[in-house]
């Protein structure tokens, strides 16, 4: 049964609040252990999801190709972007925020806004090299010092192209 | 004191085209004792699974190709297919710009969360979901949760006209 108040051009509607009455708020487990237990299963999936990794860096890299030899289309800048977009996404979750700042510098890269004849294929290029490394490396964080300088490297030259 | 939502009753349907999304936020989702999940891998499948289990809460991206997110809540509130209109939807993405977020809104999405997501931010937006059920707005142009009550992190962005 749906409450419903007529205020003229519209209305506000109640629906019944299913939630409320299937989740309970306590009997359940604690909220340490939920997060103790997600970093645990989390863990034990981080070669699986360097996998995936290498996998999209496959697939960008072929549409990248594409874009390098001058015969690339929009629709290979799509595909960039949308793998890149994926590790943005997903990088950060399996502790690797490295790979979700890399996949975020690649899609301002190749956003929808940015024009074919105004990509920068090799500042891309690089990009997808870094992330090679940190994949076969097992490079996490920004803060690793080994990734450091060369995040500072790629600011630079994005700044300078 | 710890919190301890007891969501073993809660069936979940979580949309995304990436793999990787869904292998943590299966995961995360069972450290949360939420085992009555279903996943699909495009918007027009997630229609489809509605229509044979209605599910408690939708996540769904956003960026997906065929049919988008937004397309995807805009059908849910029409209630296309006889699908529950009302589910409460958390839009998991990584567009995160916030013209992008007051499309979500606008479409009727309930609540936001930006990739990367983490157990504790999930965690965070179903126990608020819970707790903090809407009202919905029904206009001749619009239906979905009443836009002038804030998403959980977007304080701010309440409907002023």
């Amino acid at each position: 049964m749906i409450k419903v108040e007529d205020k003229g051009d519209y209305q506000i509607l109640y629906p019944p609040d299913k939630l409320r009455a299937k989740v309970k708020r306590d009997g359940g487990i604690p909220f340490d252990e939920v997060v103790s237990r997600a970093e645990e299963d989390i863990d034990a999936l981080t070669e699986t999801f360097l996998a995936g990794v290498t996998e999209s860096i496959l697939a960008l890299t072929k549409a990248l190709a594409s874009i390098q030899t001058g015969g690339g289309t929009v629709q290979d800048r799509d595909a960039v972007f949308l793998q890149a977009h994926d590790l943005k996404g997903t990088g950060g979750s399996f502790d690797f925020p490295l790979i979700s700042h890399i996949g975020s510098e690649i899609c301002q890269l190749t956003d929808e806004n940015v024009p074919l004849e105004a990509m920068k294929p090799e500042l891309i290029k690089v990009h997808v090299d870094m992330l090679n490394w940190a994949v076969s490396q097992h490079i996490r964080s920004d803060d690793d010092p080994r990734a450091t300088t060369l995040l500072m490297a790629l600011k630079e030259a994005k700044a300078k192209l | 004191m710890v919190k301890s939502y007891n969501f073993k009753n809660l069936d979940i349907l979580f949309v995304d085209d990436n793999k990787n999304m869904h292998l943590i936020v299966k995961h995360l989702l069972m450290a949360m004792d939420i085992t009555k999940y279903k996943s699909c891998l495009n918007a027009h499948n997630a229609i489809k699974m509605m229509q044979k289990h209605p599910p408690d809460i939708v996540i769904t991206d956003l960026k997906m190709k065929s049919m988008d997110g937004l397309e995807l809540i805009e059908r849910i509130r029409k209630g296309e297919g006889d699908v529950d209109p009302f589910v409460p939807i958390l839009v998991l993405s990584g567009q995160t710009e916030i013209e992008t977020v007051i499309k979500a809104r606008n479409a009727g999405a309930t609540e936001f969360l930006a990739k990367p997501a983490s157990v504790a931010s999930l965690y965070d937006r179903l126990t608020w979901m819970v707790d903090n059920p809407r009202p919905f707005i029904k206009s001749k142009k619009f239906l979905g949760p009443d836009r002038r009550r804030a998403m959980r992190g977007y304080e701010g962005l309440e409907r002023r006209d």
